[in-house]
């Protein structure tokens, strides 16, 4: 087994993993506060980056103005998301209608945005560049480097959020039991939009990251959706670390698998392991236990 | 506070915040779309070319039905259909007409989806009551009409690449004035085979019918230009990343890559084969010459190669034929020089009126029971010239010449004409 290419495989896995990661930091998120899966996050990512594209290439914005049009439009739409297809719901019996109700937006999201923007790829320019870099013996561009120091940025300030700051004391108290937190005095409701909001402005960056490797289309949200879930999951949903590391993982182990295994059965490697993962450690990789209430 | 009271407060959020979103999805999007080169407007162009209704109806028009895909993400190529087929039909109206009537262009959306082509495919048969329907261009929509015009005994010129669209048993009625995948698999193995003298070749082909059905015209004939397949890689559409199948061809030291899939896709491959500093040159059939990929790959798409109509290439000591040259001339007259559509979609559909033309004149009708048997009567037909010599016969619907097809530079097109290397067969 040739080593350089076996390092270069790890060096395009961490890449692609760090993208899993920033879809999975907004899965978390959310779940860390509300205990709903926002099945719709993918969509999400996807609105960013379109709106992205929409205000830097179509609208001439330079960048930085088109990131916090990107950013803002698309918290906005996560504010009424919650409003709309999550918040209402948790007030009925019902445990299980924000899953479709989730599920339901992002398709909306998805057919609108194919409607909008078309279905044809954008290609989004990189702003840090795509460029061969070279680094003991291994290859990457600008861009997927940016990427993944964003992602570790991102993951470690929402740790500090999480466990230093009265916000992440209350959110943690919102998910360990929403009555009691509420008779405590914290508005669960606040709460529940405001980690809406910014979970949509994590999906606003993570879409902003990766369509320049990726390209930009409705379509692209699908398969982030996913895999950025499968990422939290094997995280533990529970921790900022966790999914994290359940990206980087997943992306490791596709790249991996596509290089080295069988081609074409990259999905059916990574997906197992992380499916063995679960199994051995079912409170995820970093082990926060997780009560999930009715 | 009561589960009612809330629940009501909730509807009312509901309705304002649902309108709010359309608003905002609304308002997002104009710019996007009138920017974007790979995504052509689709609602101007046939407002401009829809032929003269002043005609004479004494005996009312002659309706011919277009079915492709005018919308998602392949309404490049149905614009560029439609461009062609536009203009055959005006040129034809104006030199009075086919039979006497004048030709009306009916189009259908079929999405590119074959649920959907069948539908509209049963829609202009019973409701508008064509005689004749030209495309569609994706394989699986081709398909799936074949039974529809089959029983309807409609006359069908389908301009589709996949290898097993016609059957002059199953389905008499059905021709294709149209390059196919085993045309292409046999041109692309052999310029990389014979021309280049590649011994070993990696096979990336994306996991679709259609990148499946060019793997298996290229396994089979690559024994007879002397080449070994050393590496068969295959991927989603839509992956982010392929240095894993990527970095396997290349370890496997093939010499080039036989690529199967859709530009958009490749470009992706061409951005891999880029980062990983390698100069291996992929040769793709033709779902890598188009917009998507010069678009999406930028620089690292420069090398790459695919097969196109040799009538819109030119070399660096050849310029292009003539008549395609001037082919490309009419379509800036009629159209405006800033179309981006494809001329190798443009021209079939365009030469796909002639040939129907041609037909009904020599059957002097538009009955497809004997349009069909004129259409199997044409001998070397060559249409305006700018795409094939075509020739049928009762047991041959592929008309399409081999020598029509080359190898051109995936991402070197200038305004209709793609540069192909000079050593291209």
């Amino acid at each position: 087994m040739n080593v350089g290419f076996v390092a270069q495989l790890l060096v395009s896995g961490l890449a692609l993993g760090s993208i899993y990661a920033l879809v999975a930091l907004g899965f978390t998120l959310i779940f860390a506060t509300t205990r709903v899966v926002n099945f719709a996050q993918g969509e999400f990512v996807m609105l960013g980056a379109l709106v992205g594209y929409s205000a830097h290439v179509s609208a001439g914005l330079p960048l930085g103005p088109a990131v916090l049009v990107a950013g803002l439009v698309t918290v906005l739409a996560g504010l009424i998301a919650e409003r709309v297809a999550v918040y209402p719901l948790r007030a009925l019996q019902s445990s299980i209608a924000w899953v479709i109700s989730t599920l339901g937006l992002g398709m909306m999201l998805k057919s609108g945005a194919a409607e909008v923007w078309g279905k044809v790829p954008v290609a989004f320019p990189a702003p840090f560049g795509l460029g061969r870099v070279e680094l003991f013996g291994t290859a990457f561009v600008p861009q997927e480097a940016v990427t993944v120091v964003v992602a570790i940025a991102l993951m470690l300030a929402l740790e500090a959020l999480y466990r230093a700051t009265i916000f992440g004391k209350a959110m943690r108290a919102v998910a360990y039991d929403r009555d009691t937190a509420k008779l405590m005095g914290i508005n669960v409701s606040t709460m529940s939009l405001i980690s809406f909001g910014i979970s949509a402005a994590l999906a606003a960056i993570a879409g902003l990251l990766v369509s320049p490797i990726t390209n930009a289309s409705p379509e692209m949200g699908t398969v982030l959706g996913i895999k950025g879930f499968a990422a939290a999951a094997v995280g533990g949903l529970g921790t900022f670390q966790g999914a994290f590391l359940g990206g980087i993982l997943l992306g490791v182990m596709e790249v991996l698998a596509s290089g080295l295994l069988w081609p074409g059965f990259y999905d059916v490697a990574a997906f197992g392991l992380l499916i063995l993962v679960l199994l051995a450690r079912p409170t995820g990789l970093v082990g926060a236990r997780v009560v999930v209430r009715a | 506070m009561s589960l009612a009271h809330s629940n009501r407060v909730s509807r009312r959020t509901l309705a304002m915040a649902a309108t709010l979103v359309l608003a905002l999805v609304v308002a997002c999007g104009p710019p996007a779309r009138s920017s974007g080169a790979a995504t052509p407007k689709p609602a101007e162009a046939p407002a401009k070319t829809e032929p003269p209704k002043s005609g004479p109806p004494v005996s009312g028009k002659l309706l011919i039905g277009g079915v492709t895909a005018l919308s998602g993400p392949q309404a490049t190529f149905g614009e560029g259909a439609r461009m062609g087929a536009n203009l055959a039909a005006k040129e034809l109206n104006t030199r009075g007409g086919l039979l006497a009537r004048q030709i009306e262009m009916v189009y259908r959306d079929d999405e590119a989806n074959p649920t959907k082509a069948v539908q509209v495919v049963q829609e202009l048969i019973s409701n508008q009551g064509v005689k004749v329907i030209i495309g569609p261009i994706n394989t699986p929509n081709a398909l799936a009409v074949a039974p529809a015009v089959t029983e309807a005994q409609v006359i069908n010129l389908q301009i589709t690449t996949g290898t097993a669209t016609v059957d002059p048993k199953k389905h008499p009625s059905i021709f294709r004035p149209q390059y196919y995948a085993a045309q292409e698999a046999q041109l692309i193995l052999d310029y990389f085979g014979r021309v280049r003298g590649y011994r070993k070749l990696g096979i990336l082909a994306d996991s679709t019918g259609y990148g499946q059905g060019g793997v298996a015209e290229l396994k089979p004939r690559a024994d007879a230009f002397g080449v070994q397949i050393v590496a068969e890689e295959k991927y989603n559409p839509g992956d982010a990343d392929m240095t894993g199948q990527v970095g396997r061809i290349i370890n496997s030291g093939a010499d080039g890559i036989l690529a199967w899939g859709l530009g958009n896709d490749l470009a992706q491959a061409a951005k891999a084969l880029d980062k990983l500093g390698s100069r291996l040159q992929m040769i793709g059939a033709s779902g890598i010459t188009t917009v998507g990929f010069r678009q999406l790959a930028g620089e690292a798409g420069q090398n790459h190669l695919g097969t196109y109509s040799r009538r819109f290439s030119f070399s660096d000591s050849a310029p292009a034929d003539a008549r395609s040259r001037e082919f490309v001339e009419k379509l800036d007259a009629e159209y405006g020089p800033d179309w981006s559509a494809q001329t190798v979609v443009s021209a079939p559909w365009y030469e796909a009126i002639y040939l129907y033309a041609e037909a009904v004149n020599r059957a002097g009708s538009d009955e497809p029971a004997k349009v069909q048997q004129a259409l199997e009567g044409i001998q070397g037909f060559a249409g305006n010239g700018i795409y094939t010599t075509y020739t049928f016969g009762p047991e041959l619907r592929n008309g399409f010449q081999q020598t029509d097809l080359t190898v051109v530079y995936a991402a070197g097109e200038r305004h209709g004409l793609y540069r192909r290397p000079n050593d291209a067969p």
